[in-house]
């Protein structure tokens, strides 16, 4: 089968990568490996595939991260990968919809999910109403009526 | 859950199932595209609800709309051109009306349209088996055929509508007549699977209404498309849910419920109050002077001369001071009316004073604006607390629930013979609160209780209606303060409350009015708020709380899925788990 050597710069959780092709190699699937973690081996020179972290096998329809490179022995090599569900099936994964919990552009602060922190120190502010009593009078109260009878 | 709708037309009654949920609410009213639409977003937007109730028309359409959006239409129409003499070999239907496949469609949304105008766009996607594409589509030996189109000519009483009609039809390529599926020129059968989508819908005001049209899923039947029905302004009212899962369970009492509230949370406007009509100077037993110091001070002067003591002694026997019922100062300046000689008993001091005319002052202190300051849910309770300072009654705890984002007054309602004062506290123009105290600073005269004397004299003045004869006859000849005294028996409630109003709070407040008078004579409010870590792009890291419901397709960016049930991907169980595991703990889309 054809691996698609590539070089990815993307961050694992990021559904489409950018990813690099430098070579397309030959190799034969080790006996008893899963299509999820496959074993494949490969020949050739080292150096053509030693800088690569990511291929593509067409023959799965997958994407792959490269876990590890194993000698075997002379020129022959095992490369240990993993598939990348979200590279591989990002299309499919963006047609669903989902409860979304937390995101990057869209949000509402007014829910809390402990993802936002506070200092121990708050603010105390105080604000003074625009009008307050200023001045006193003096009141005197006595009984009765003001008439004499 | 999918519920029988009875729908009643002209000639017909009937039910069809319709599946209702909350995707059907959410997307009800779809707001297709601000402008145009073209396969892309016909993908983006339409695609999402007709997946949702046709899952299996849209495996295909979407193999071919996602796979070639606008920007590859024509090239995909050019790859099934192309293959038009392979799709003659092997004796399927050919394609033969290539016009109708040529653009993409473009359809505006109906608001751009007046109501009454017919708006149709078309286009159509014809493809058959032989052709690159023949694995996306699995009805050999025909072709296939959509058409988009939108009306606006539905002139009833639309609230917002936005509609989408998609025909879907499997069918030999004679069937499309000038870019439309023709039904009505059908005279002889046809093979057909799954004819019956095309659905209009929109929401208004808690019904989902409905314009369907459909006709028989003939599976593979031979039968001429006849049966072809219209249904316009479906009203579908989803019913309660009178199902309890819990009955199965042995011994429980539990049952379904909740969800049924109005969902009104409007209010009405408490307003303000104003001052009382009754007061305790309208009696005649009472008289109220607003002196000045000056005033004051020969009014003290000619009350200890030996002429006017002697004459008052023979009238009140022990003091003189017994007719001044108190002294004090209020904040405010009372309303007044000319100035009259101050009359002690029935003795003329020929001492003028401005009297007072009302018992009871207003005074605005005006509002402040309690704005937010994140505009997050720490400007609320329990991170928010908002401490109300009111002169003569102290400190006090608001809800920050009740101000956050509203005007918030103060107004207060000062009783300047007792002292009384209440604040009402108005949130947004509406009262919420209200505290009372008491405003008066009491200057001593002499060793009689003040409350004492003035209970008296007040209580003698609600209860004048029912001894007013008998205790001017005896005030008369002999103690006028007896006479008072007796006179007590009843004029009625409104006078009571405002006597009500005065022991209750001059008895706590008589201190609180001396101290008030010290501290800070205008209101003010503590807003304690914390203070947040505002981190440099946060938001790409672990995103900001929206929990809501999203097609991943209309996000980008850092993405955390709350859950998902992910539909439409063959990946295998493994995969798919990995899948939501990946997308709850976090994507960048």
């Amino acid at each position: 089968m054809d691996v698609v050597l590539m070089r990815n710069s993307s961050p694992n959780n990021q559904v489409a990568k950018n990813v690099d092709a430098l070579s397309t190699i030959s190799g034969t699937l080790r006996s008893e490996s899963s299509i999820i973690d496959p074993v494949i081996l490969v020949q050739g020179d080292v150096s053509s595939f030693a800088f690569c972290n990511y291929c593509y096998i067409a023959a799965f329809g997958r994407y792959y991260y490269i876990n590890n490179i194993v000698s075997v022995r002379n020129n022959l090599f095992e490369i240990h990968a993993h598939v990348d569900v979200l590279m591989t099936y990002q299309t499919g994964i963006k047609n669903n919809s989902a409860l979304v919990r937390r995101q990057q552009n869209d949000w509402n602060l007014l829910i809390n999910d402990g993802s936002i922190r506070t200092y121990a120190n708050a603010y105390s502010i105080p604000y003074a109403f625009p009008n307050g009593f200023n001045g006193h009078s003096l009141v005197l109260c006595v009984a009765g009526p003001q008439t004499i009878t | 859950m999918t519920y029988q709708v009875d729908i009643h037309t002209a000639s017909n009654n009937f039910s069809v199932p319709v599946v209702v949920d909350d995707y059907l609410y959410n997307h009800a009213s779809l707001d297709v595209v601000s402008g145009s639409i073209n396969p892309d977003t016909f993908y983006s937007e339409i695609f999402p609800s007709l997946a949702h109730y046709f899952p299996d028309f849209c495996t295909y359409l979407d193999d071919v709309l996602y796979q070639y959006g606008s920007s590859e239409f024509n090239s995909l129409m050019a790859l099934i051109n192309a293959k038009k003499a392979d799709i003659a070999q092997t004796g399927s239907e050919t394609i033969t009306n290539t016009a109708a496949i040529v653009s993409p469609v473009y359809v505006s949304k109906p608001s751009d349209y007046p109501i009454g105008t017919n708006v149709t766009r078309s286009c159509n996607i014809s493809l058959g088996v032989g052709s690159v594409l023949s694995s996306q589509f699995s009805f050999p030996g025909y072709s296939f055929s959509y058409t988009v189109s939108m009306s606006t000519n539905q002139s009833d009483n639309l609230y917002g509508r936005y509609g989408i009609l998609l025909n879907c039809v499997l069918c030999p390529s004679n069937f499309i007549a000038n870019g439309v599926v023709n039904f009505s020129s059908l005279t002889t059968a046809y093979r057909y699977k799954r004819l019956s989508i095309a659905i209009d819908y929109y929401k208004t005001s808690g019904n989902i209404s409905y314009s369907v049209r459909t006709y028989d899923d003939g599976a593979y039947t031979t039968s001429i498309i006849n049966n072809y029905k219209t249904w316009n302004n479906i009203i579908l009212t989803v019913p309660s849910d009178t199902t309890d899962p819990y009955i199965d369970v042995v011994g429980d009492t539990s049952t379904t419920g909740g969800g049924d509230g109005t969902g009104d949370f409007t209010g009405d406007t408490i307003s303000e109050s104003s001052i009382p009509t009754v007061t305790a100077l309208n009696s005649g037993f009472i008289t109220a002077y607003a002196p000045t110091v000056g005033d004051l001070n020969a009014l003290a002067t000619y009350m200890w001369t030996s002429d006017f003591e002697t004459n008052l002694k023979k009238l009140f026997g022990d003091s003189p001071m017994s007719t001044i019922i108190g002294l004090g100062a209020v904040p405010v300046t009372p309303n007044v009316g000319a100035s009259q000689h101050v009359i002690l008993g029935n003795v003329d001091t020929e001492i003028s004073m401005p009297i007072i005319t009302n018992q009871y002052v207003k005074f605005d202190c005006g509002s402040i604006q309690i704005s937010p300051k994140y505009g997050a849910f720490l400007d609320y309770e329990p991170y928010t607390s908002i401490d109300l300072y009111l002169p003569y009654i102290g400190m006090v705890q608001l809800s920050t629930n009740d101000v956050m984002g509203k005007s918030l007054s103060v107004k207060y309602i000062i009783d300047v013979i007792s002292g009384a004062c209440v604040a009402e506290v108005l949130c947004g123009g509406s009262v919420y609160y209200t505290f009372e105290g008491c405003c008066l600073s009491q200057f001593p005269i002499s060793q009689d209780d003040y409350s004492n004397v003035f209970h008296a004299a007040v209580q003698a003045a609600t209860s004048l209606a029912g001894g007013i004869a008998g205790a001017v006859a005896g005030g008369l000849t002999g103690n006028v303060a007896g006479a008072v005294n007796s006179a007590v028996q009843g004029i009625g409630g409104a006078a009571q409350a405002a006597m009500n109003a005065h022991p209750v709070v001059n008895r706590s407040g008589g201190l609180a009015g001396a101290g008030g008078m010290l501290t800070v004579q205008k209101p003010f409010i503590v807003m304690s708020t914390p203070k947040m870590v505002a981190s440099n792009a946060q938001n790409a890291f672990i995103g900001y709380p929206i929990f809501a419901t999203y097609r991943l397709s209309d996000l980008s960016g850092y993405t955390e899925v709350e859950n998902i049930n992910i539909s439409g991907l063959y990946a295998t169980q493994a995969e798919q788990d990995e899948i939501k595991m990946l997308l709850k703990n976090g994507v960048i889309l």
